[in-house]
Order: C-alpha cells, then sequence, then structure tokens
C-alpha cells in the first residue's frame, strides 16, 4: 500500500451545492436564481481553488456584466473564509469565474454573493457542510 | 437479597472486564481516515521553487540547514533552534539563538504542506521562510552578502551550487558583509552597491533558501500509534486496536472529534488547517504585544521574495494563495497560525509563545475559553478533568519516529 496515496479527505460535502447545482437558488429579493458548481469536487478542506457562479434573472435569463462580492463566513465561529475571494472573469452564458476559494475547518458556512446589474443589487447565500 | 448478591457479582465483574471498545460510526470512521497518515497527499508542488525536488538541492540543503556558518557569529545554525531529536523545533518558550525571539521555534515536519510560514504567516513559502531568520538580528544575525560570499568561498558549497542555479555572482568586489535588514552600516554597504550587484546578491540568496526547502520539504511525519490504530478500526482489528491505543487514549480520540472539537482547526492528516486562529491568549506583559496574522500579511504582500517577486519561479497564476489572501477583518488580530499536533507531545512548551509548559495547561486553556479584551473564536468545552486527561494521553499517540 503506497503510505501517501491521495485520498480524499473529507467527502461529506454539498449535497446542498448539488441540489443548487441542479435548481440553482434564488436571491433575497427574488430577482436572481444563481447557481454554484466547485472546480474541486468533491470540496476537500485546506486547498485554494475556484468556482463557476452562474447568475440568471428569475425568469431564467443569463444576466452579464454583474458586479459580484463573495463573502464566506462560519456562523458557529465568528469568521469567514481564510481567503478573499474575487469574481476574476465573464465567462459567458451567465457563468463568473470566482478564484480563491478556500475552506479551513469542518462544519456549517454559508457563501454569500451579492450581485449587482443594471442597477439591481440583491445576494444570494448558499449553505454548506463540509 | 438474593438478587442484591447477584447484582454485586455483576457489578464486580464489569470491573475486572476490560473497557468495551468504542465503536465509530460510519461518519466517524471517516474521520478518523481523514486523520491517518495514509491520507496524506503527495507533497504540494512549489512552484516558486524550481529545484523543490531536485535530489542535488536536497543534499545542498541539508548541509547548509546544520551549518553554524551561516550566522552572524558563526555559532547558529537553523539546526540550533530546528533540532531533529526534538521534532525540529526546541524546547523553550521563545527560541533563543543570537539574541531571543519573541516567539516559539515551530516544527518542520510536515511543514512543505503549509500555505503559509512563521506563527503569522508572513512568507509564503518554505524557500522564502528560510530567508528570514537568517538576517534576523536575533536568529542567524547575519546578511545576505556574507551569505552569498560563503558559498562562493567554500568549493563544496561554490560546485554544488553552480550545479544547481549556475554561476555564483562574483563576490570580490562585495563588502564583507552587507544587507537591507543589518546594522546601520551593514544596511549602508547594501546601499552603496549598484542595482545590478544588489540584484544578483538577491537572486543567490533566494538559491540558498531553495536548497534548504529543498532539503525541509523532506522533513515529514512518520507513522504513529494513532496510525496503527486507525488501520486496526479499518480492518475490524479489535487486537491490532488495543495494542495502538489504551482505553483513556480511545477515550481522548472520541473527544478529539466530538465534544472538545479539537479536529475543526487540527484537521487531516497533519492534524493541522495550517491557517490562522485567535484562539484567546490575553497579550503577556513581559512580551510585545502581538497583533499576529493582521501584521503578518502585510509583511507576506510586501516581501520581495514572495510568490509573485522576482526571485520567484512562479508563474503569476500559481501564486493563488497570495492573490486571494485576506488582509482585512478582526479574525485577524491575534490570530496564529494553527500546528500540527504530529509529535506534539515529546517537546513542550505549547502556544506561539510558549506560555504553556504542558499539555495539560493547553487543554485547560481551550476548555475554560476565557474572555479576553478582544474576543476570540473558543467556547467554553465543559470538560471533566478525566476528559482533559484523555484528551492529553490521545496526543501522546501522535508522536512516531522522527526524520533524520
Amino acid at each position: 500500500m503506497n503510505l501517501y496515496a491521495p485520498v480524499v479527505l473529507l467527502v461529506g460535502l454539498l449535497s446542498v451545492v448539488a441540489s443548487a447545482g441542479e435548481t440553482g437558488q434564488l436571491s433575497a429579493q427574488g430577482l436572481y436564481r444563481a447557481t454554484i458548481s466547485s472546480e474541486l469536487e468533491p470540496i476537500v478542506l485546506n486547498q485554494i481553488h475556484n468556482w463557476v457562479l452562474h447568475v440568471a434573472t428569475a425568469a431564467g435569463e443569463p444576466v452579464a456584466e454583474a458586479d459580484i462580492q463573495v463573502h464566506g463566513q462560519m456562523p458557529a465561529h465568528h469568521h469567514g473564509l481564510p481567503t478573499a475571494p474575487q469574481v476574476t472573469a465573464y465567462l459567458g452564458d451567465g457563468h463568473y469565474r470566482v478564484e480563491g476559494m478556500k475552506f479551513q475547518m469542518g462544519g456549517q458556512w454559508t457563501v454569500t454573493f451579492v450581485i449587482t446589474a443594471a442597477g439591481q443589487r440583491d445576494s444570494v447565500t448558499f449553505t454548506l457542510d463540509l | 437479597m438474593r438478587l442484591a448478591g447477584f447484582l454485586a457479582a455483576v457489578l464486580a465483574g464489569l470491573l475486572v472486564l476490560p473497557l468495551p471498545a468504542v465503536e465509530w460510526t460510519a461518519a466517524e470512521r471517516a474521520v478518523l481516515q481523514s486523520l491517518w497518515l495514509g491520507s496524506l497527499p503527495p507533497l504540494p508542488p512549489d512552484p516558486g521553487n524550481a529545484v523543490a525536488d531536485d535530489p542535488r538541492a536536497v543534499e545542498l540543503g541539508r548541509r547548509l540547514f546544520f551549518d553554524p556558518r551561516l550566522s552572524g557569529n558563526g555559532s547558529i545554525s537553523c539546526a540550533h533552534c530546528h533540532r531533529p531529536p526534538q521534532a525540529f523545533r526546541d524546547d523553550l518558550p521563545q527560541a533563543q539563538a543570537i539574541g531571543v525571539t519573541a516567539r516559539r521555534t515551530m516544527t518542520l515536519l510536515g511543514a512543505a504542506y503549509s500555505a503559509w510560514f512563521f506563527w503569522d504567516g508572513r512568507k509564503d513559502s518554505l524557500w522564502a521562510q528560510a530567508l528570514g531568520p537568517l538576517e534576523d538580528a536575533a536568529e542567524h544575525g547575519g546578511t545576505r552578502v556574507q551569505y552569498v560570499r560563503l558559498l562562493a568561498t567554500d568549493d563544496t558549497y561554490r560546485t554544488a551550487y553552480s550545479d544547481l542555479f549556475g554561476p555564483l555572482p562574483t563576490v570580490t568586489a562585495l563588502p564583507v558583509s552587507a544587507g537591507p535588514l543589518g546594522t546601520p552600516a551593514e544596511r549602508a554597504a547594501w546601499e552603496a552597491l549598484t542595482e545590478a550587484e544588489r540584484t544578483a546578491v538577491n537572486r543567490a540568496f533566494a538559491q540558498i533558501g531553495k536548497a534548504i526547502a529543498a532539503y525541509e520539504r523532506t522533513l515529514l511525519p512518520q507513522p504513529a500509534p494513532f496510525d496503527r490504530y486507525v488501520q486496526a478500526v479499518q480492518a475490524g482489528d479489535a487486537a491490532g486496536r488495543a495494542a495502538a491505543l489504551s482505553a483513556e487514549q480511545e477515550a481522548g480520540l472520541r473527544l478529539f472529534i466530538g465534544k472538545a472539537q479539537c479536529v475543526t482547526c487540527h484537521n487531516g492528516p497533519l492534524f493541522a488547517n495550517f491557517e490562522f486562529h485567535n484562539n484567546g491568549l490575553a497579550p503577556v506583559a513581559a512580551l510585545p504585544t502581538d497583533r499576529g496574522r493582521i501584521t503578518g500579511v502585510q509583511q507576506a504582500l510586501s516581501d520581495e521574495f514572495n510568490c509573485l517577486g522576482a526571485y520567484s519561479d512562479a508563474p503569476a497564476e500559481t501564486c493563488a494563495e497570495l492573490r486571494y489572501v485576506k488582509t482585512t477583518g478582526r479574525e485577524l488580530i491575534a490570530a496564529f497560525k494553527t500546528p500540527t499536533l504530529r509529535n506534539i507531545a515529546a517537546t513542550g512548551p505549547y502556544m506561539h509563545d510558549g506560555r504553556f509548559a504542558t499539555l495539560d495547561a493547553v487543554l485547560d486553556h481551550y476548555n475554560r475559553a476565557e474572555p479576553v479584551l478582544i474576543g476570540h473564536e473558543l467556547q467554553p468545552l465543559g470538560l471533566t478533568a478525566a476528559e482533559q486527561a484523555a484528551l492529553a494521553a490521545f496526543l501522546h499517540s501522535l508522536s512516531g519516529p522522527l526524520p533524520d
């Protein structure tokens, strides 16, 4: 047996992400429907990685040219992500690259995207259990 | 009466029976597996260090690591504080070399898995870290010009260096000692060099760090009783479990991943997330105020030897940790890096300033989680004295053989 064989550290993830990936999640005021997918699948702790965020209107039309801020929080521990993720590119068809995602602790996390497009600002929060 | 006698006999029987083995749920076994050393992934690449995995660099780095000539007074090597028999740290509250630092020496075991170095993460690579103490007046107390001159005038070093990196810069015209962090005279001598001379010295100095880092990447923890325990659990081997951990240690492990929540930060096969946490340590009057990560992150960003700097071998897009690092927020104030718990028991004292002499004192701190002025992340754990003792016993199961 290779002692250092790569093994996925924590596998219990993201049923929420999975379901969000299928249906998306409506923003707080109902302006946008957002969907997230991680380029690191499953998400493991302590590894920096990228996400892709898809933003559509409530009616399902892709939203381009949005200004998007990312905030991660661990409610039980009064702190956030160890990184400051940023949306670095618009990939077309409502998709945005989010770089710098990293989770350093197991437990419940919230990741909030504050989305502003055409002067319309709303936020959407995903809950993850890592 | 007969019933009472029967119950007494049963109780007496229970007292002499061995403790029942702790049963682990599937979710708990997954956590145990995540902590098992066998789950350690391959060494992460260090794109900033082109020789990180070159055996010639490992050998040069090993030689440099143990060479006391890499110091201002000729008596301090890296191994002065990072002592191999003490898990590559020392046993002092604050490191002592030429002077006394403000913080505890960190172990090098598994250090290559961290994204950040020092307790405050003021360096973003192992090679950049290695350069810091070399020029710190309280540690090695030398200068980069002095070190480059040493390599240029030592046949073994000169040959090994040029094999790896090409020729060293010409040092005959350089002062004996000069550097931007030295004494006023050494700083003045540094300023008097041409920009081309400074750049050449900086490049060679960075290569010294890269060779030392190549050696340090080989310093990995070895399997400990805990790892044998996990293998026995996964194999359903009751005798193997009992041979690896005592019943008290087993109970401590259950607390570690449960009630005591240690695993929240001390996660993964190195029992560390290597990130920064305010763990509620009130300032100590005898030491300068230590703001931890909030200061360290700014130092990392402005470090000429960071991942994005001129002496890094890394393409900028591989420097994600530095590019997306968090720089603001209360949680960075007085936050310090989670250290590995591998081989933790053998060598106290503990915490970033070595304030606790024993693991019991550390556990007592986390159990109480007393408030401090600026707040902290902790919550009282409500552990009994027996539970604290079990946790301490468990921590002794994380010590494996040490690398040379």
